[in-house]
C-alpha cells in the first residue's frame, strides 16, 4: 500500500465519476495496491447495482381520475349530466323500439291503439279541468259567491276527470319525483359565488 | 412532447388534458417514490393523489425558475415522511444513535429469509439488498430513491428537500456505506 486509504465517499465518487483527474488518478493507483479497498470497491459496486435496479412502480389506473375529480369539480359535474343525458337518450331509443316492435304485432297493435285512445282523453280531460277552472276563476271574481256555487256544480264532472287521471300511486309517485328532480337540478346548477367559473360544457338533449 | 411549462399555463386556464398530461408524466416517479417509502400501494396510492392534488392547487404561486420536478418531488417527500410518522409500526431501523453522540452504530437485524447457499443466487441478492434499503432509515432512504431511483442529481435533491448540498451528499455516502457494510456481512 503506497498511500492513504480513500473513505467510502472518495470510493462512491470514484464510481460516479465525480473525483477531480488527479485525485482519481490517484485514487485508481492505491487500488492497484491495496487489496481491503479493492474489496470495498467491489461491495459499493455491487450496492450501486442494486440501487440502479429499482424498479419503477406503475400506480392503478383510477388515481388520475381520483386527481382530477378532486382538482376539477365541474367536470364531475359534468359527467353526472353526461349520464343523465345518456340515460334519458337510452330510455327515449328503448321506449321507440318498444313502439315499433309492438306495431308490428296485432296484439301490441291493439293495445298501443288502446294506449293512444287513453292517453288522448285523459290529456283532453285535464286541458277542459284548466279551462273551466280559468272559467271557475273569472266567474268567481265577477259574479260572487253564487255564481261560484251554479258554475262549481257545473264543473263537478271536470274535477271528477281530473281525479280519474291522478287516481293512481304510481302517477302521483311520478309527479312528485319529477318536481323533486326538477328542483334538485335546478338548485344543482345554480351559480356559485367566490369560484371562478370556467363554463360548463354543452350537454345535448339527448346527452350526445 | 409539449413543453413543461406550456402545460403548466394550460393547467393553469383549467385545461383538463392538461391536467392528464401533467399527471401521466409523474405520476410513476411520484408513486414509485412514495412505494418506496412506505412499501403499502395503498398508503403509497394516497401519498401520490395527495401530492398531484396539492401540487395542482399550488401551481399559480408555482417560482417557474425552479425546476418543476424538485417543487414536485418537495411535497411528494414531505408527505411521505409525514405518513411515515403516523405510522404506530415503523420498519426495524439499520442503525442507532447513542444518546449524547454523532456516531451511529449499525444493529444486526436478523434476516427471517431464505438461508446463505439460495441467498447467493442472483435474484434473491437483489431482494435481499432491496430489503435492506427498505430498512434504512426514512432520511437516508429518501435520498437514496432520489438518487438512483428518481436518477436526480445532488443538487436536484438538494433543492427538493431543501437541504445543503453537503448533507445531501454525505446521506447518500452514509446510506449506500451502510448498504455495503450490511450487504459484506451478509454475503
Amino acid at each position: 500500500m503506497t498511500t492513504r486509504c480513500p473513505d467510502s465517499g472518495t470510493l462512491q465518487d470514484y464510481l460516479e465519476d465525480l473525483l477531480a483527474p488527479d485525485v482519481r488518478i490517484a485514487v485508481e493507483r492505491h487500488l492497484g495496491t491495496c487489496e481491503r479497498c479493492g474489496e470495498a470497491l467491489a461491495r459499493l459496486d455491487h450496492v450501486f447495482a442494486s440501487l440502479g435496479a429499482m424498479p419503477l412502480e406503475a400506480p392503478p389506473a383510477r388515481l388520475v381520475e381520483r386527481v382530477l375529480d378532486d382538482v376539477l369539480p365541474e367536470r364531475r359535474r359534468t359527467r353526472w349530466l353526461r349520464r343523465l343525458g345518456a340515460g334519458y337518450a337510452w330510455t327515449f331509443a328503448a321506449c321507440l323500439v318498444a313502439i315499433v316492435g309492438g306495431a308490428a304485432h296485432p296484439a301490441g297493435r291493439t293495445f298501443l291503439t288502446w294506449l293512444a285512445a287513453e292517453s288522448s282523453a285523459r290529456v283532453l280531460h285535464s286541458l277542459m279541468f284548466v279551462v273551466h277552472t280559468a272559467s271557475f276563476v273569472a266567474l268567481s271574481l265577477s259574479g260572487g259567491w253564487g255564481m261560484v256555487s251554479a258554475v262549481g256544480a257545473k264543473l263537478s264532472p271536470f274535477a271528477r276527470a281530473l281525479y280519474v287521471v291522478a287516481d293512481h300511486g304510481l302517477i302521483r309517485l311520478g309527479i312528485v319525483v319529477s318536481a323533486a328532480l326538477c328542483l334538485s337540478l335546478l338548485w344543482w346548477l345554480r351559480p356559485r359565488a367566490g369560484r371562478p367559473r370556467k363554463g360548463m360544457p354543452h350537454v345535448g338533449v339527448l346527452g350526445i | 412532447m409539449a413543453d413543461e411549462t406550456e402545460i403548466i399555463q394550460r393547467c393553469l386556464a383549467g385545461e383538463e388534458r392538461a391536467h392528464r398530461e401533467l399527471i401521466s408524466r409523474y405520476e410513476r416517479p411520484v408513486f414509485s417514490l412514495a412505494y418506496r417509502m412506505l412499501r403499502q400501494r395503498e398508503d403509497a396510492e394516497d401519498v401520490t393523489q395527495e401530492t398531484f392534488v396539492r401540487m395542482f392547487r399550488a401551481l399559480d404561486r408555482y417560482d417557474q425558475s425552479r425546476p418543476f420536478a424538485a417543487w414536485l418531488f418537495t411535497i411528494a417527500s414531505r408527505l411521505s415522511i409525514d405518513a411515515i410518522r403516523r405510522r404506530k409500526v415503523r420498519p426495524v431501523p439499520l442503525v442507532r444513535r447513542e444518546v449524547g453522540s454523532d456516531e451511529e452504530e449499525i444493529i444486526d437485524v436478523p434476516d427471517p429469509g431464505l438461508g446463505p447457499e439460495i441467498e447467493t443466487q442472483h435474484g434473491e441478492e437483489e431482494r435481499s439488498v432491496q430489503r435492506l434499503i427498505d430498512e434504512l432509515p426514512p432520511h437516508y432512504r429518501i435520498v437514496v430513491v432520489m438518487r438512483h431511483q428518481q436518477d436526480l442529481s445532488y443538487d436536484e435533491i438538494a433543492e427538493a428537500l431543501h437541504l445543503p448540498l453537503g448533507t445531501v451528499k454525505a446521506r447518500i455516502h452514509r446510506a449506500r456505506a451502510l448498504l455495503a457494510q450490511r450487504f459484506g456481512g451478509a454475503s
